[in-house]
C-alpha cells in the first residue's frame, strides 16, 4: 500500500515523498518580482518535509495583471528571485516547480490600463470587464510567453514548471467555452471558440522545449468548474489522456477563481476529500502521477487520500501554511497544529491585496522577516535562564504565550478562571459549522502540556508573587448596548452559546459586528425551532462571511432554516414586550418590531485586571483590543518568545 | 475680474502665487521598493500642478508615527524628508507654496500592515473595517504630539513652506474632537479639543514662526446627535486660530466617508455657507468640497466667502487650470465621477482622471502632413481629434449622429452624470478653436489607405429585454420596469433613479450582495442605496433574471435558486455592449475605445489620446 513517505517519480526527477505544497497566491511579490520572502516561505515548507513545492502563478504576459502583486515571469529580472527560491527549497531536499499561467478574461485593466484578453467578449462574473477576444496571433504570442517564462524558470535553477489550465486561466477558459458551445451550434451567437487542445499542446510543447528533458513539466487541469454546463471531472480526464505524452504529472483542481471560489478554498465545515472525484477520474485515465487536493488538514486525511487510490500525491496548502512542518510530522506520525478553515488570514487577506497570513501560525507569510519572535522562538537556542512566567487567561492568546515561553525554556504557569480552556473561542465553537474553531484550542493546549506548562483551571489570579514575568491574556467580556438595560430577554450571544439562556419563539439577532457570532447563533437557535430574524445596520448582513467564502454556505443554510434578514436597520430603543424601535437609516423611517427575545452580537469590552506587581507585565489579545484569533495567537506567541528580553535585566 | 483666482495671497509670512490649493490625496504613486516614501512620480504629480499655477500644494498625508499605517503605501513622515525636499525643489521655481500633509488615521487606519491594534480615542469600531481599536494611552498621546512636532520640523528643514495638519476625514485628531468616537473619561475626553491644541502648539513651535501652518478641520460630521457640528468647529477655531495660518474646513465622519469628496450627486460648493460662517481673523479660510468650476471659484473669492479655494480634482483634470484661467482659456472640466481619482482602495490603483489622459508633451512637430480621418465623435474620437489637431495635423472628424458626444450625450441625461455634457461642450469648443472639420450626420467610408482613427463605439448586444443604451436613446414604453444589472457599474442605478422619478415601479436585479457595487470606487455606493430606498426602487440582490413574460420577470436567487416574480412591462438589459466586429487591420488605422471593448470614458479618452500620439509620431 502506498504511503505518504514513498518517493514518486515525476518524469526525469523524483520527489522524496507524496506531500505537495501546491500553487497559491501569497502577495509577497514586490514590483512584480519574486522576493526573499518567497524563498523563505517555500523554504520553510521544504524544511518542514514537503516533497514537492509549486510556486504561485508566474504570468506569461506583462499585460496580464488581475491583481497587483502577480509576478511577471517574462521580465528577465525574475531569474535571481527564482534562483533564491530554488536554493531555499533544494537546501532541504524538496523539488520546486514554478506555476505558469495567464488569467485571460478573469482579469482587470486596473493596472495594465489596456483591454483584457479573453476567449470571447463575455465579462467575467467577478471582474465584470468586457474582454477583447484573443486572436490566433495573440495566442501564438502567449505560447511564446509560456516558453520565455519557462526558460527563466530553468535559468533560475527550479526543477520545472506546472502549466495552469484551471482556476484562473485563459487556457481553461478556452476549454470551458468549447464545452459550453458545441462546435457549429451557436456560431452566430459568439465568435467560434478557438481550438483548446491544440493551444494547450502548443503551450506544453513550448515549455518543454524551454526547460529541456531534465526538468519536470506538469499541467494543472480543471475538473469540476462548479456550475451547470461547466467542465467536469470527465473533461479533465479526457484532456489528461490527450496531453499525457507531453507531461510528467497531472495536477487537478475544482472551482473557478472568479465564479465558484468557495470550491477552491472551502471554508470550515467542508469535509476533507470533497474534490477527490477529480483526481480519481484523471488517475483512471492516465499512468503519469496525479496530484489530488481537497481540504486535507490533518496527516490522517492526507494519508487516506493516497491510500484510497484517489491520487498519487496529495496537495496540502492551508495545512502547510498553518504548520510548516506538516509533512515531516505526517511522516513521523506526529500531531500538527491544524488549519481551521477559518480563511480569515489567508484567503480573506490575499483577496484584498494583503500579504498572506494564518490565524494559527503567526509566522506564516513572514518567514523572511528577521525579527520574527515566533520563528525565533522555535529556531534559536533556548533562553539562557529560566524565568518564572505567569500567564493569566487560557484563551488562544494565553495559550500561545504559554507555549512560546515554555518552549523557550521558561517555567510557565497558566491560570484560567473558568473550568475550560479556550475563552471566547471555546464558546464560538459550540455553534453549528464552527466546531473546528475548537481545534486551535485543543492543539495549543496539547502543545502547552507537551512543553511543560502547568495549567490551573478555576484559578482566579488576584495577586502576583513568586514570578518573574506576567502575561495578561484576560480577554474581553460581552457588552450589551445601552438600550438593553433592564430587559431580561435581551441577551448576548455568549449567553446563548454558554447555555445560560435558551431563547425560543420569535428571536431577533442583532448583529453589531460583522463576523460569525450573529449568524452562527442565529443558526443554532433556528435549528432549535426558533423563528429567527437577523438585523444589522450594515448594507450587507455578516459582511465578514463573504471574504472568508462562508457566505454562500451560510445563505443556503439560512434559507433552509427560514432565517429572515433585515439590513440597514439600527435599533434605537427597546421596551418590555419586547418591542424595539428600529430605524431604517436609508430612509429615516422608524418602525416597531415585536419579538420574544433579542440576542445581541457586538464587540466586547477588554478586561484588564489591576495587578499590583513590580515584574514586567505584557498584555496580549482581546484585553488590548477585542479582535480575531490571529491577533490573539500572534501577540501571545510574541509575548511568550520575548520573556527573556523582558526579564533579562533582572 | 478673472485675476482674483490667479492673484497672490499672503499666508503667514509667505506669498502663494494664486488662490488655488491642490489638496492632499491618496495617489498610490509610491515606488514599491520604498512604499512609505514620496517617489519621483509624486514629485512630477505636484510639479505639474505648480507649473500650472497652483498657489499651494499639500502633499499626500504622511503618518506621524510608524504604527499608523492606514494603507499599504501610505507615506510615513520619518521616510519622507527626501521626498519633501524634492517636491519643494520642484515647485519652488513656480513660487508655489508646498505644505507637507501630516496626519494619523487613528481608528480609520488598518492593522493589516503593522499587525498591531489600531489606536483611537476610544474603543469604537470603525464602520468601514469593523475593527475595535485600542484606546490611546497617555504615552501614546504624547507620542502622537511628538510625532506631529518632529515631522513638522523635518518638513520645514527639508524646504517645505510649512505643513497641513490633518483633522478632517480619516484623522485621529478629528476622532478626538468628535463625540462619536471620543468617549474618554480623562482630560482628553473632558476637553475633546485638547489634543488638537497640543498638536498645533507643538507643530507651531517645531515649524517656527515663519512657516505656514495649515489645518484641515472636520467641521460637520453630518451626525448632529454626537458628531462635530459647525458650531463646535467654530469654538475650536477660536482656540486654535492663533496657531494656524490657514484652515480648510471639510465635512464627513467615519459614517459618511463619501461625503467629504462626493461625486456629482452633491452640488459643488456645498460647504460655502459653512466656510463663510467660520471665517476667523488672521486665518485664511479655504473653501473645499467639489469646487471644480473656475467661474464658481471666482464668485466665492469675490464674495469673500473664502480666501482660497481647494480645487484638487479640477487640477487632476487639468493641471494647467490656473494658467488657463489667467489666459482666459477654457479648462478641461472635472466631471466629478470620482471613478479614477478616488483611490483609497486596497488594490492600490494609481491615481488618474476620467477625462484626462496622463500628461504628455503637446505640440509635437508632425512628421506627416496628410490629414487624419477620425470616425466617431464619442470621447475616444473627440480626444483623438483634439490631440491630432494640437499636434499640428489636419483632422476630419466624421460622426453618424447629428451631434458630437456619442454615449456621453445619453449618459449625461442620467442623474449625477449631467456634468458629462460639460465635457462634450468643452471638446466642441476645443475642436472649433483648433479648426477641426466636423461632419455630422455622415456615415464614413473607411478608406483603404491613409491615416484613420476608428472610434465608432460599441453596439448593443442582442439579449433579453431592451439594451440600456437603447433605453436611454429611445425611451421606454410605459409600465413597471425591471433593470437587469450584471455589471453593477452605476448606469443601471442611475437609470432606475430616473425611471422612479418618472413615477414608475422599478426594480434592479443584481448578482452580487449590493446593486451598483462599482460605485464603491466613486464613494457613492452607500448614498446610492439610500437614494434607491427613498425612491422605493426595489433592490433584488444575489439574483439573476431567469425569465420574462412580457408582463413579469422571474428572478432566481444565485445561491438558493428560490424564485421571485416582479411586475415588468419592460425589462432593461444593463449588461455589456459589444465591440466592433472584425475591425480592419492595417498599420495606420487605429481602433480605440468601445470599438475595441466596451468600457468607460476613461479608457476612451486614454486610448484616443494614445492612438493620436502614435499617428503623430
Amino acid at each position: 500500500m502506498t504511503g505518504l513517505g514513498d518517493p514518486v517519480r515525476l518524469g526525469p526527477l523524483a520527489a522524496r515523498n507524496r506531500l505537495v505544497f501546491p500553487a497559491h497566491l501569497t502577495n509577497a511579490a514586490v514590483a512584480r518580482r519574486p522576493t526573499p520572502q518567497h524563498a523563505a516561505y517555500y523554504g520553510a515548507r521544504a524544511a518542514g518535509g514537503a516533497g514537492l513545492v509549486i510556486t504561485e502563478e508566474q504570468s506569461v504576459d506583462p499585460a496580464d495583471r488581475p491583481y497587483e502583486k502577480l509576478v511577471d515571469g517574462t521580465d528577465p529580472a525574475v531569474v535571481p528571485g527564482y534562483r533564491a527560491i530554488a536554493d531555499a527549497v533544494h537546501a532541504h531536499g524538496a523539488l520546486v516547480l514554478a506555476q505558469l499561467g495567464h488569467n485571460g478574461g478573469q482579469s482587470s485593466s486596473l493596472y495594465s490600463r489596456a483591454p483584457i484578453d479573453g476567449v470571447d467578449d463575455e465579462p467575467d462574473p467577478m471582474f465584470r470587464e468586457v474582454p477583447r477576444p484573443l486572436s490566433a496571433s495573440g495566442r501564438e504570442r502567449l505560447v511564446a510567453g509560456f516558453g520565455l517564462v519557462a526558460a527563466h524558470v530553468a535559468a533560475g535553477g527550479l526543477d520545472g514548471v506546472e502549466v495552469q489550465c484551471s482556476q484562473a486561466s485563459l487556457i481553461r477558459q478556452v476549454f470551458s467555452a468549447e464545452a459550453r458551445v458545441p462546435r457549429g451550434s451557436s456560431a452566430a451567437l459568439r465568435a467560434a471558440p478557438p481550438e483548446a487542445l491544440p493551444f494547450l499542446r502548443a503551450v506544453l510543447s513550448a515549455v518543454r522545449a524551454a526547460v529541456g528533458p531534465d526538468r519536470v513539466v506538469g499541467v494543472r487541469l480543471q475538473g469540476d468548474e462548479g456550475f451547470p454546463g461547466g467542465l467536469s471531472a470527465s473533461d479533465a480526464a479526457a484532456v489528461a489522456r490527450e496531453v499525457e505524452p507531453l507531461v510528467d504529472y497531472v495536477n487537478t483542481a475544482v472551482g473557478v477563481a472568479t465564479r465558484t471560489l468557495p470550491l477552491i478554498e472551502p471554508p470550515m465545515g467542508v469535509p476533507a476529500g470533497y474534490a477527490s472525484h477529480v483526481p480519481s477520474a484523471v488517475r483512471a485515465a492516465v499512468s503519469v502521477p496525479v496530484i489530488g487536493v481537497g481540504r486535507f488538514t490533518t496527516p490522517e486525511q492526507a494519508l487516506d487520500a493516497v491510500r484510497s487510490g484517489s491520487c498519487d500525491l496529495v496537495g496540502v496548502v492551508r495545512g502547510q501554511i498553518a504548520d510548516p512542518e506538516f509533512a515531516g510530522k505526517a511522516l513521523r506520525g506526529e500531531r500538527v497544529r491544524r488549519c481551521l478553515g477559518c480563511n480569515q488570514e489567508c484567503i480573506a487577506r490575499v483577496g484584498v491585496n494583503q500579504r498572506l497570513g494564518c490565524a494559527v501560525n503567526p509566522a506564516a507569510g513572514r518567514e523572511g522577516v528577521a525579527a520574527n519572535g515566533y520563528l525565533a522562538a522555535s529556531r534559536r537556542t533556548k533562553s539562557p535562564f529560566a524565568a518564572r512566567v505567569l500567564v493569566v487567561g487560557g484563551g488562544p492568546a494565553g495559550l500561545a504565550a504559554a507555549v512560546a515561553a515554555a518552549r523557550d525554556g521558561h517555567t510557565v504557569t497558566l491560570a484560567e478562571r473558568s473550568d475550560v480552556l479556550g475563552g471566547q473561542l471555546a464558546l464560538a465553537a459550540r455553534a453549528p459549522e464552527r466546531r473546528e474553531l475548537a481545534n486551535v484550542v485543543a492543539d495549543l493546549a496539547y502543545e502547552a502540556r507537551a512543553a511543560g506548562v502547568t495549567v490551573r483551571l478555576r484559578h482566579e489570579v488576584t495577586e502576583v508573587a513568586g514570578v518573574d514575568a506576567v502575561v495578561l491574556a484576560t480577554g474581553a467580556r460581552p457588552a450589551l448596548p445601552g438600550w438593553a438595560a433592564g430587559l431580561a430577554r435581551v441577551v448576548d450571544v455568549t449567553d446563548v452559546l454558554a447555555g445560560r439562556v435558551a431563547p425560543s419563539g420569535r428571536v431577533l439577532v442583532v448583529d453589531a459586528g460583522r463576523g460569525h457570532a450573529a449568524t452562527s447563533t442565529a443558526e443554532l437557535l433556528a435549528r432549535r425551532g426558533a423563528a429567527v430574524t437577523t438585523v444589522t445596520s450594515a448594507l450587507v448582513a455578516a459582511g465578514d462571511l463573504a471574504p472568508t467564502l462562508d457566505r454562500e454556505r451560510w445563505r443556503r443554510r439560512a434559507f433552509d432554516l427560514g432565517i429572515a434578514e433585515l439590513t440597514d436597520r439600527v435599533v434605537l430603543a427597546a421596551r418590555e414586550g419586547l418591542v424595539l424601535d428600529v430605524l431604517h437609516h436609508l430612509t429615516g423611517e422608524v418602525m416597531p418590531v415585536e419579538t420574544d427575545w433579542v440576542v445581541h452580537a457586538g464587540p466586547p469590552s477588554p478586561v484588564v485586571p489591576s495587578l499590583d506587581t513590580d515584574v514586567p507585565v505584557v498584555r496580549v489579545g482581546d484585553c488590548v483590543a477585542p479582535r480575531d484569533i490571529d491577533a490573539a495567537v500572534r501577540e501571545g506567541s510574541a509575548a511568550g518568545a520575548s520573556v527573556r528580553e523582558r526579564t533579562s535585566v533582572l | 475680474m478673472r485675476g482674483v483666482l490667479g492673484d497672490p495671497v499672503v499666508l503667514g509670512g509667505r506669498t502663494a502665487p494664486s488662490r488655488v490649493l491642490f489638496g492632499p490625496h491618496v495617489t498610490h504613486l509610491a515606488d514599491p521598493a520604498r512604499p512609505r516614501a514620496l517617489s519621483r512620480d509624486h514629485v512630477a504629480h505636484y510639479r505639474a500642478r505648480a507649473a500650472g499655477g497652483a498657489g499651494v500644494v499639500v502633499t499626500e498625508v504622511a503618518s506621524v508615527v510608524a504604527d499608523d499605517h492606514p494603507y499599504e503605501d501610505a507615506p510615513l513622515a520619518a521616510a519622507c524628508a527626501d521626498g519633501w525636499r524634492d517636491v519643494a525643489d520642484a515647485c519652488r521655481p513656480y513660487g508655489t507654496l508646498v505644505l507637507a500633509g501630516l496626519g494619523h488615521a487613528g481608528g480609520q487606519g488598518s492593522s493589516a500592515y503593522t499587525r498591531g491594534p489600531l489606536h483611537a480615542p476610544s474603543p469604537v469600531p470603525d464602520p468601514a473595517s469593523g475593527e475595535v481599536p485600542a484606546a490611546l494611552s497617555a504615552d501614546g498621546i504624547a507620542a502622537v504630539v511628538d510625532g506631529f512636532a518632529s515631522a513638522a520640523g523635518a518638513a520645514v528643514a527639508a524646504g517645505c513652506d510649512g505643513v497641513e495638519v490633518a483633522a478632517g476625514q480619516h484623522a485621529l485628531l478629528r476622532q478626538f474632537l468628535s463625540g462619536l468616537t471620543n468617549h474618554r473619561d480623562d482630560a482628553h475626553g473632558a476637553d475633546r479639543a485638547r489634543l488638537l491644541v497640543e498638536v498645533l502648539t507643538a507643530v507651531r513651535a517645531a515649524a517656527g514662526p515663519d512657516a505656514v501652518v495649515g489645518l484641515r478641520l472636520g467641521v460637520d460630521e453630518l451626525a448632529p446627535w454626537a458628531g462635530i457640528t459647525p458650531a463646535d468647529a467654530s469654538s475650536v477655531l477660536a482656540r486654535v486660530g492663533g496657531l494656524v495660518d490657514l484652515v480648510v474646513p471639510v465635512r464627513g465622519s467615519a459614517l459618511s466617508v463619501g461625503a467629504t469628496r462626493p461625486d456629482a450627486h452633491t452640488a459643488p460648493g456645498f460647504l460655502r455657507p459653512t466656510c463663510r460662517s467660520l471665517r476667523t481673523d488672521g486665518v485664511a479660510t479655504v473653501l473645499a468640497g467639489s469646487v471644480v468650476d473656475p467661474v464658481f471659484a471666482l464668485d466665492v473669492l469675490e464674495s469673500g466667502d473664502a480666501d482660497l479655494v481647494e480645487m484638487t480634482r479640477a487640477q487632476l483634470a487639468d493641471a494647467d487650470l490656473v494658467a488657463l484661467v489667467r489666459a482666459g482659456s477654457p479648462v478641461r472640466p472635472c466631471v466629478l465621477t470620482n471613478q479614477q481619482c478616488r483611490v483609497r482602495d486596497v488594490r492600490n490603483p494609481r491615481i488618474s482622471c476620467t477625462v484626462a489622459a496622463p500628461e504628455v508633451p503637446e505640440r509635437v512637430v508632425p512628421r506627416r502632413v496628410d490629414p487624419v480621418l477620425v470616425v466617431g465623435a464619442g470621447p475616444a474620437g473627440l480626444e483623438g481629434a483634439r490631440t491630432l489637431a494640437r499636434g499640428g495635423c489636419a483632422v476630419r472628424l466624421v460622426e453618424r449622429d447629428d451631434a458630437v458626444g456619442g454615449l456621453l450625450r445619453l449618459v449625461a441625461g442620467l442623474p449625477g452624470r449631467e456634468r458629462l455634457a460639460d465635457l462634450v461642450a468643452w471638446y466642441s469648443g476645443e475642436l472649433a478653436a483648433l479648426g477641426v472639420t466636423v461632419a455630422l450626420g455622415t456615415v464614413a467610408d473607411v478608406p483603404a489607405d491613409g491615416r484613420v482613427l476608428l472610434a465608432t463605439g460599441g453596439v448593443d448586444r442582442p439579449g433579453r429585454g431592451t439594451p440600456i443604451a437603447a433605453a436611454l436613446r429611445d425611451g421606454l414604453p410605459p409600465g413597471a420596469v425591471v433593470v437587469d444589472d450584471p455589471l453593477g457599474d452605476g448606469a443601471a442605478v442611475a437609470l432606475a433613479e430616473r425611471l422612479a422619478a418618472e413615477g414608475r415601479e422599478v426594480a434592479i436585479v443584481a448578482p452580487g450582495v449590493l446593486v451598483g457595487p462599482g460605485l464603491a470606487r466613486t464613494g457613492d455606493l452607500v448614498e446610492a442605496q439610500a437614494r434607491l430606498a427613498r425612491a422605493e426602487v426595489r433592490r433584488v440582490t444575489e439574483a439573476r433574471v431567469s425569465a420574462w413574460s412580457g408582463s413579469s420577470v422571474t428572478v432566481a436567487d444565485v445561491v438558493t435558486g428560490a424564485t421571485t416574480t416582479l411586475p415588468a412591462a419592460v425589462l432593461v438589459d444593463a449588461g455589456p455592449r459589444r465591440a466592433l466586429a472584425d475591425p480592419p487591420e492595417r498599420p495606420d488605422l487605429h481602433v480605440v475605445g468601445d470599438a475595441v471593448a466596451p468600457r468607460t470614458v476613461a479608457e476612451a479618452v486614454r486610448e484616443g489620446r494614445a492612438a493620436a500620439r502614435e499617428l503623430l509620431s
